[in-house]
């Protein structure tokens, strides 16, 4: 697509001009997540294809400037002296000294006293509470789900199949027996909880549709669906998920599960990140263990997964209904009639069981008493010390 | 000359291997079930097309292949799939000598300790010192490093705590203290080896007609042991140091991860659970081409130490 039909123009150095296909009252979040971000056309040319991937090949204009970066080592941030805005970016320095993705390597640097802040894994609890240090908690933003293969031919695509299973389980007996992570929530729907509707969470202004646990119920559905699809009995159906221990103890739970309650026979498929993706992509499963986190901060972010053009909904969900209440909240400049819209669309994901919500994710974690403002966010970058500053040490 | 010749001629068998395993492992991978170029978002047709055309991947096997042959024969590796817009060779240039470095130097530990305590296993052979060690050994085996890695890294914490200071950094790279605690973890396995290997080296020796001869002749016991028992022994252990260095090189994943070490290691692992198809080819071949050197290194070496297997 050529730049110049994209109707976006420089007008001058400091003023921007959108031209909207269609009114989108959620433009400012837009413009807040990364991938609208705009680069430098000059500059990013003078970088031979290496732009952003080193401290000198970068360009921001955040309170802090990127001094030093060996990658995958170590950072040094310090502050911006062109900086704008005063209420951000107090701390002179920041040193990233170390980058690993082992916890426990994290755990024990903060033990040593080395580093300012570490996540806490659910096993690190116990010893956390007995140093008595302060435990936070922040849900990452994202919530996971089951989300069924609605193509042609497929055993789920047969609504009774797929509300027999919502109504044979807990997400509850999930998060609290089986994956015993402290910051995990049990999800009520496609919408985390922190996700705002009009005036106030969505989740107040429109409950989640109850999903009590209910097998005569179930097992009702299940004979529905089996007179519908004219089978004697249902074949083995595939769990397709990550080789993570995380996704294979989620996949047995339900293996196990959907046999106790339902008497079905599910086959686990485990595979490595990629060809999960591929094999969710060509539509070889028929439930898969996935996962959505927000682009933006808006409920659109997640409202739209499931319209029928969307690229993201790998399980081939179509509906008309959906459709039309996408194309509502996508453009619907009232806020509390958007936000009808929203609730309309969390109604039919439980109504027509397009997905089995499962947990909303969340990080339990531990920062140095003397870091004063630090923050973690679900939307974009997590971990934010734009507003940190150091408090003086107190005595004991 | 005759060792120019047999250094060339290894070096010209060895140019094969390389481009053996570079083959092999062109093919194996883009046999390997997944696509390089899936992430949690999709993409339109058109951006697919795009990034496929960035990374050749729009173009017939047989022709990437030959592409791939000829920028590997001009060392260069190209672009990373999931770094994005990284060299493949800047990542090798600056992750490798950090290996490296931590490679030598567990080796070094590896077969000082294998060397000295297999040569004090035998001498004191179904002794308490050798029972002693031999538990040690038999230990350093059988515990995988991740596990000696995070004890390894817990002690230094508690020996820090205890002490108030920082003795030795818990993890990071930079100093000789940096370096000390994680090379000893990636040593210990080898060195339990080696020493395994040198006290039946020795045991061998000890009881061999020369020896035997030089005791008769009133040699004094330290001369025997470093002239005749030693320098003997100590062969089978340097034909195994070639494949160790390198298996020690490539193997420092474990610790790079529990020890935060920005080294080749981490890479060479996540790039096969990502796919990322440059990245692998090029740690493959550049780590295949090591391997080979250092065996070859090896076979020179050890022709220096024994005559009798010196060529030509």
């Amino acid at each position: 697509m050529p730049a110049s039909s994209l109707g976006v123009f420089a007008v001058s150095d400091r003023e921007l001009r959108v031209k909207f296909e269609r009114p989108t009252p959620y433009f400012e979040k837009l413009v807040a997540f990364v991938t609208y971000f705009p680069a430098r056309e000059d500059f990013v040319n003078s970088t031979d294809g290496r732009y952003a991937s080193s401290a000198e090949t970068m360009l921001y204009n955040g309170p802090y400037t990127v001094d030093e970066w060996v990658l995958g080592a170590s950072m040094k941030w310090s502050k911006n002296p062109h900086y704008w805005n005063e209420k951000k970016g107090f701390l002179d320095e920041i040193n990233v000294a170390y980058i690993t993705t082992d916890v426990n390597a994290k755990l024990n640097l903060f033990k040593d006293g080395q580093i300012t802040d570490t996540a806490l894994s659910a096993s690190m609890l116990p010893e956390a509470m007995e140093r008595r240090w302060q435990i936070d908690r922040l849900m990452d933003g994202t919530v996971f789900f089951m989300e069924f293969n609605h193509r042609d031919g497929r055993l789920t695509n047969n609504r009774n199949f797929r509300k027999a299973l919502q109504l044979a389980q807990d997400p509850a007996e999930l998060v609290y027996k089986v994956l015993k992570e402290a910051a995990y929530v049990p999800a009520k729907s496609l919408f985390p909880g922190w996700v705002r509707g009009a005036q106030d969470f969505l989740h107040n202004e429109y409950p989640p549709q109850s999903s009590d646990i209910d097998i005569a119920l179930a097992r009702e559905h299940l004979e529905l669906a089996r007179e519908e699809l004219g089978l004697s009995e249902f074949p083995a159906i595939v769990i397709l998920t990550g080789d993570s221990s995380m996704g294979l103890l989620t996949a047995e739970y339900y293996q196990e599960l959907y046999k106790r309650n339902l008497g079905l026979e599910i086959r686990i498929d485990a595979q490595i990140f990629k060809q999960r993706l591929a094999k969710m992509t060509s539509g070889d499963f028929d439930i898969v263990m996935a996962g959505w986190g927000p682009d933006y901060d808006d409920a659109l972010t997640f409202g739209d997964l499931f319209s029928s053009w969307n690229l993201n909904n790998r399980g081939r969900y179509s509906s008309d209904e959906m459709d039309a209440q996408v194309r509502i909240a996508q453009a619907e400049l009232d806020p509390v009639k958007r936000a009808a819209a929203f609730g309309e669309i969390q109604r039919l994901v439980h109504d027509d069981v397009v997905i089995i919500p499962m947990y909303e994710r969340g990080v339990s974690f531990v920062v140095d008493p003397q870091l004063v403002g630090f923050r973690r966010r679900s939307v974009g970058p997590e971990v934010d010390y734009n507003y940190v500053r150091l408090a003086p040490l107190q005595e004991p | 000359m005759a060792i120019a010749a047999f250094i060339a001629k290894r070096l010209i068998q060895g140019v094969f291997t390389v481009w053996f395993i570079a083959t092999a492992t062109f093919f194996a991978m883009h046999n390997v079930p997944g696509d390089p170029l899936l992430n949690e978002r999709a993409m339109t047709d058109a951006i697919r097309a795009n990034v496929e055309a960035k990374y050749g991947l729009d173009k017939p096997l047989g022709t990437q292949y030959a592409i791939y042959l000829s920028n590997l024969a001009r060392g260069d590796f190209g672009i990373s799939f999931t770094q994005e817009n990284r060299q493949v060779n800047d990542i090798i240039r600056e992750h490798f000598p950090v290996s490296a470095i931590l490679g030598v130097l567990a080796v070094l530990f590896a077969a000082v300790g294998g060397i000295l305590w297999g040569a004090l296993t035998a001498l004191y052979r179904n002794r308490i010192p050798d029972y002693l060690i031999m538990f040690f050994v038999i230990l350093g085996i059988s515990v995988p490093s991740f596990v000696i890695a995070a004890l390894g890294q817990l002690a230094i914490v508690n020996m820090n705590g205890a002490l108030g200071i920082t003795l030795f950094p818990v993890a990071g790279w930079g100093t000789l203290a940096h370096m000390l605690v994680p090379s000893m973890v990636l040593g210990l396995g080898t060195m339990a080896y080696l020493t395994r290997l040198m006290r039946s080296s020795m045991l061998e020796i000890v009881s061999s007609d020369y020896v035997r001869t030089a005791k008769a002749k009133g040699m004094p016991p330290a001369r025997i042991f470093a002239k005749h028992q030693l320098r003997n022994a100590i062969l089978p252990v340097i034909t195994v140091l070639g494949p160790a260095i390198a298996a020690i090189t490539t193997g420092g994943f474990v610790v790079e991860l529990v020890f935060a070490i920005p080294g080749l290691g981490r890479y060479f692992v996540q790039a096969v659970q990502q796919l990322d198809y440059t990245v692998i080819m090029g740690t493959t071949v550049f780590y295949g081409a090591f391997l080979v050197f250092m065996v070859i290194f090896v076979d020179v070496l050890y022709g220096l130490i024994d005559p009798r297997v010196r060529v030509g």
